[in-house]
């Protein structure tokens, strides 16, 4: 069965009213019961400036003043002890910041491949969020909120939008570490279930030069029957759909059953399609060299990674995330953020490039960085600690101001102060590009309308092209 | 900030009192068998609208079977059964053990039972699954709904019962107030407690009355009568109750302690507390000896003498200090003995459970500005919600009002309580419930769609002693009840498609558990033994208490779906669950969840597709219809899957299946694979 034909059926038979998957409350509903189908695209509050979203989450926390958030005035207080008899000091960034491209944006040379890209790049140095450990800064960064169970922003955007390709699940997230929430981090929590994330590997380990789950030759669970052939099982489908027809008949209506004959058909679809697009060998020798992509290079992984988001990117799924971790340099920042560094930076580079060059850069956004930033001091194991009240986090493509830097931090890049940007203000800033208001993409659950940015966010116009 | 003025009481339906009403008359008199026949027929004749059919005998009997036990009949049970043995049908599967495990899964929804804290840092409750197996064997005896309130939010409080096993259940009732989600990653410690608490007002007030008090903890309910000072009162309550969970980290050091269970458990944690303490001491008094041993020794090195060469001539000091290495070189030795000794005879530890008490010092609670822990206002005394007319029994100074609160609630006059547990009933029984909003009975939650039979349920269920097995049996024993699912009534159809009004029954598609369970049964594999004990306490056994959070060091990273026992003993780990739970909508332990969600997706027919699970049940179930005829073999796995014969049409289609897969195990592996893949095995029509 061709796809094509497949995408077909499925638009005329939800024109048609049948809503087909994730029916919620179908059989006897409860209030919160809609009987649609999630994943059919729906219309956007207002027009949207992209399609879809890639977030490539740095867990753990780059630090900014070694980064994007160039401070001279660092240069004066270098070394000097934060207060009497600290042993924690200023500490200016070992890497050079060069200006880059036409708009001239200041870079350092940690990551002279994203770097290279900067003129693409909507830079925010004025981030900040409510909470200085990581497990509550990933939980918020990644769901809005650090105390309670909540749909992740994946989720959230799913639910909002549907998505682009039955046959493929609406949002992906690749190499998640079980760290920092595990699942939670790309659940849906009331949110109908089919708005979850689906993992692809498993994150965690030392790093992503020895991952511990590697992604080359990763496969999804269920995928694949262990004990039939293609044909056998196609034949047994076409039993189950015959006799699901056949009950059909007799019952009259029956949505749910209807449903569940599309489903089938599905599942056994995405089957072929998800390793398709998994696939990675079908890419180009110069491709997968372009992404780091190679036996025991210490980029493979992320490279994969990246290089896995573009084919889902392309193939229609709605939110893709691809995780790295872990830039918690408490110790010897100077030996661990180049490591990170060397793993994401070329991959993160040919991402950008290779959306750049298929035109899906336009209206795909793409965000990057961590659940927080680092403070510009150099503490007595030469490592910098966390930092939640400042840090930089940049977005490219989706209809972003590209070359630009938005807000600054103080002096010395401590703290955020012009132009502040909340984690709230950039998921509903995120949600704007996408043409949705934050403030109307509601779920009520148990008498509460939940949305992701809760009370808060503020859209930044200032981000916007 | 201006803030909106939360509705009176009077306006809100479900706040009003609730009576017994008069049975309506209806036009058809000979339809009705019961109560509960009069009061919607009434209304379907009112809407000009016909019931359905009875439905067949064996869409009947799986119905109630799966139900009132969440399994499927047996081959026997299919063949022997006719309409006349209905009731006694009904009967027996309410006195089936298998009862309390299909009806306890569902208030352990409502209750959000994990075993895992979730959130930031993901610790193991251990001891939580004594909880699970307490709620199933509460359902089992039928204990009487205030009762099971009582149990849980004040268990501890009430007056010990005589036998040692139902005063261990009492105290492991209130594990419903514990086994909720922690942040245990939360360094502050106020924040901690109030999160807590806010958890613990969520799940009571979802729970029991149907009422979401959390908005209150940052402004007046918007919606409903709740002002912030009610939510801070019934703060006050529990954070006056410590958690006893057995768990321990680096930070809330609170958490730690266990209820001890058993005839003399608290007697035998005592013993191994001193037992403990003891050997602390003589470890004192040992180190004490062993110092002055060694510093004797190195005097005598000093002068130069080998100790261990015992020299025959040395001065007289020497040799003085000499003996008293001897002396106190046995003194040692014997100390080790006696260590060793006591080590070895330390006492029986007794088993623990997750449970609450009374803090030592109750308090009342601030109300906090907007929310915030670090603008804490005036307390307010512990109290309930005011809104509620049931007056709160005085709560003294040295009580944290627990027990109080467990009254108040249950309550006859409480107009929540009892419709909303009647709702919650109904809704499993007949697939939706009166109020379609079954954890929400306030101003935005549903109306009921039959206020007069909701409050005539919910007065006879108070006054008949609040039994849930005799709520059931009046239920599933109506007409309503009895009625054909089937949608081919064309005009009905068109007036009412959502079957609000209950002109027919329901499909209901099974949830997790039951698919589970029933894939198992057909496998001829499931376990019916109710099961002691977790993996996740297992696995813990190996891992240093302070450890056993997940993810760390691969700590229940690889939780399978490998044990045959039903499925309300699967493993539960928050934001982790099983893929055949997570896929097929099992309630997430997260929320309290008294209606769970019916989606359908392509993972779950892959699941069915492609798992283990499905295609090992697969070659079991095979193995079970085999030495029969072809045909024989057709109608054999056919009823035993879907409670009926096949039809002609269907037995041609799987008659042709096979004659291309081959009249063989693998043939009819591949067919019993297809049946199980069926809607019709999936639904309770």
């Amino acid at each position: 069965m061709h796809t094509e034909l497949t995408r077909r059926h499925l638009l005329s038979a939800s024109s048609a009213g049948f809503g087909m998957l994730a029916m919620k409350g179908l059989f006897g509903s409860n209030a919160q019961a809609a009987m649609v189908n999630p994943l059919v695209p729906t219309q956007t509050h207002f027009p949207a400036r992209a399609k879809r979203v890639i977030f490539l989450f740095m867990q753990g926390g780059p630090s900014q003043v070694d980064t994007f958030d160039f401070k001279p005035a660092l240069t004066k207080q270098h070394g000097k002890p934060v207060a009497k008899d600290s042993p924690t000091v200023f500490y200016q960034s070992p890497w050079e910041f060069k200006p880059r491209g036409q708009s001239g944006m200041l870079v350092s040379d940690l990551l002279p491949n994203i770097a290279r890209h900067a003129d693409d790049l909507c830079v925010i140095n004025s981030m900040h969020t409510d909470h200085n450990a990581h497990p509550q800064a990933i939980l918020q960064m990644n769901t809005g909120s650090f105390a309670f169970t909540r749909p992740s922003v994946g989720a959230w955007c799913v639910y909002g939008l549907g998505t682009e390709n039955q046959n493929l699940p609406g949002f992906v997230t690749i190499n998640p570490a079980f760290s920092g929430g595990g699942p939670v981090k790309y659940g849906s929590a009331f949110l109908p279930s089919v708005c979850a994330g689906t993992p692809v590997g498993q994150g965690g380990g030392a790093s992503a030069t020895a991952p511990e789950t590697p992604l080359k030759d990763i496969q999804l669970p269920f995928m694949k029957n262990s004990r039939m052939d293609v044909a056998t099982q196609r034949r047994q489908l076409d039993l189950v759909q015959a006799l699901n027809r056949q009950k059909l008949a007799q019952d009259g209506s029956n949505e749910a059953l209807e449903g569940l004959i599309t489903s089938a058909e599905l599942a056994f679809n995405m089957q072929r399609e998800m390793p398709e697009v998994m696939n990675l060998n079908q890419e180009s020798v110069a491709t997968q060299e372009m992404y780091g992509i190679g036996d025991g290079k210490p980029t493979d992984q992320i490279g994969r990674a990246c290089l896995m988001a573009r084919r889902f990117c392309e193939a229609g799924v709605r939110f893709i995330q691809v995780n790295h971790e872990f830039w918690d340099d408490h110790t010897d920042i100077f030996k661990g953020h180049p490591q990170h560094a060397l793993e994401t930076d070329q991959p993160v580079g040919a991402l950008l490039t290779d959306l750049k060059q298929r035109g899906l850069l336009e209206d795909t956004l793409v965000l990057w960085g961590g659940e927080f930033g680092r403070p510009p001091l150099l503490n007595k194991n030469k490592g910098r600690d966390h930092n939640n009240v400042g840090f930089t986090m940049w977005m490219a493509g989706g209809g972003v101001k590209p070359g630009i830097r938005f807000g600054s931090t103080d002096e010395t890049g401590a703290k955020a102060e012009q132009d502040k940007v909340h984690l709230h203000d950039l998921h509903a800033t995120m949600l704007h590009l996408l043409g949705l208001s934050h403030e109307k993409l509601t779920y009520r659950y148990a008498g509460r309308d939940f949305r992701l940015t809760d009370v808060f966010g503020e859209v930044k116009r200032g981000l916007i092209a | 900030m201006a803030l909106a003025v939360a509705p009176p009481a009077e306006t809100l339906w479900s706040l009003q009192p609730f009576a017994m009403q008069t049975v309506p008359a209806v036009k058809q008199h000979d339809w009705p068998r019961s109560r509960v026949d009069h009061f919607i027929l009434a209304r379907l004749e009112k809407e000009n609208l016909a019931p359905n059919d009875d439905a067949e005998p064996l869409a009947l009997l799986r119905r109630v079977y799966f139900d009132l036990i969440g399994l499927p009949p047996s081959l026997e049970e299919i063949e022997g059964f006719e309409m006349s043995k209905f009731a006694g049908v009904v009967d027996q599967l309410l006195a089936s053990p298998e009862f309390g495990a299909r009806w306890g899964r569902h208030w352990l929804d409502v209750a959000r039972y994990a075993e895992t804290s979730g959130n930031t840092r993901n610790m193991a409750y251990v001891l939580a699954w004594r909880y699970r197996n307490y709620v199933v064997r509460a359902l089992n005896r039928d204990t009487p709904f205030d009762e099971f309130i009582r149990e849980q939010i004040a268990g501890d409080l009430l007056p010990a019962a005589s036998d040692p096993a139902r005063r261990d259940d009492q105290l492991l009732a209130t594990g419903f107030l514990n086994v909720g989600v922690k942040s245990l990653g939360e360094q502050d410690k106020d924040l901690y407690d109030m999160n807590v608490a806010d958890d613990q007002i969520d799940a009571t007030c979802h729970a029991f009355l149907a009422l979401s008090a959390n908005c209150a903890r940052c402004h007046d309910h918007k919606f409903d009568p709740i002002p912030t000072a009610d939510y801070h009162a019934l703060a006050g309550i529990f954070r006056s109750t410590q958690n006893l969970s057995g768990v321990q980290t680096n930070n809330v050091l609170k958490e730690a302690e266990a209820m001890p269970l058993g005839k003399d458990g608290m007697q035998r944690l005592t013993a191994l507390k001193q037992h403990e303490k003891d050997i602390a001491d003589m470890q004192k008094d040992y180190v004490e000896v062993a110092k002055k041993r060694s510093t004797v020794r190195e005097e005598l090195i000093k002068a130069g003498i080998d100790p261990a060469k015992k020299p025959a001539a040395m001065p007289k000091e020497m040799a003085e200090k000499m003996a008293t290495l001897g002396v106190l070189e046995q003194d040692v030795a014997a100390w080790q003995k006696k260590l060793a000794e006591k080590q070895k005879s330390a006492p029986m530890p007794p088993p623990l459970g997750m449970s609450v008490r009374d803090g030592e010092t109750p308090i009342d609670c601030p109300v906090f500005d907007k929310g915030e822990i670090k603008k804490p206002l005036a307390p307010v005394k512990r109290g309930a919600l005011s809104a509620i007319p049931v007056k709160l029994a005085p709560i003294g100074p040295k009580e944290s009002g627990r027990r109080q609160l467990a009254d108040w609630i249950a309550s006859p006059q409480n107009p929540l309580t009892a419709r909303v547990i009647v709702n919650r009933v109904w809704l499993h029984v007949f697939g939706r419930g009166l109020v379609d909003s079954p954890d929400d009975f306030g101003k935005m939650g549903m109306k009921p769609s039959h206020p007069e039979l909701l409050d005539d349920l919910a007065a006879r269920f108070v006054k008949e002693g609040w039994s849930i097995k005799a709520l059931v049996r009046e239920l599933v024993l109506s007409r309503t009840y009895q009625m054909s699912s089937s949608t081919r009534s064309d005009a009905a159809l068109a007036q009412d498609p959502s079957n609000l009004l209950l002109w027919r029954a329901n499909r209901k598609r099974l949830e997790a558990e039951p698919l589970r369970d029933a894939i198992l049964y057909l496998g001829g594999t499931l376990d019916l033994t109710p099961r002691e004990g977790s993996p996740i306490a297992d696995k813990a056994q190996a891992i240093t208490p302070q450890g056993r959070e997940v993810g760390r060091k691969h700590f229940l990273n690889d939780l399978k779906d490998d044990t045959t026992h039903r499925s309300i003993y699967l493993p539960i780990v928050r934001g982790a669950q099983l893929p055949m739970m997570q896929c097929f909508n099992a309630a997430d332990p997260g929320l309290v969840i008294g209606a769970r969600s019916a989606s359908i997706t392509p993972v779950q027919s892959l699941l069915l597709m492609n798992s283990d699970l499905a295609m090992e049940q697969a070659l079991g179930f095979a193995k079970r219809v085999t030495g029969r005829s072809l045909e024989e073999k057709i109608t054999c796995a056919w009823k035993m899957a879907c409670c009926r014969e096949p039809t002609a049409q269907e037995i041609q289609m799987l008659r042709g299946f096979i004659l291309v897969s081959g009249d063989n195990a693998e043939g009819w592996t591949q067919l019993c694979h297809a049946v199980m893949q069926s809607g019709e095995f999936q639904t309770v029509y």
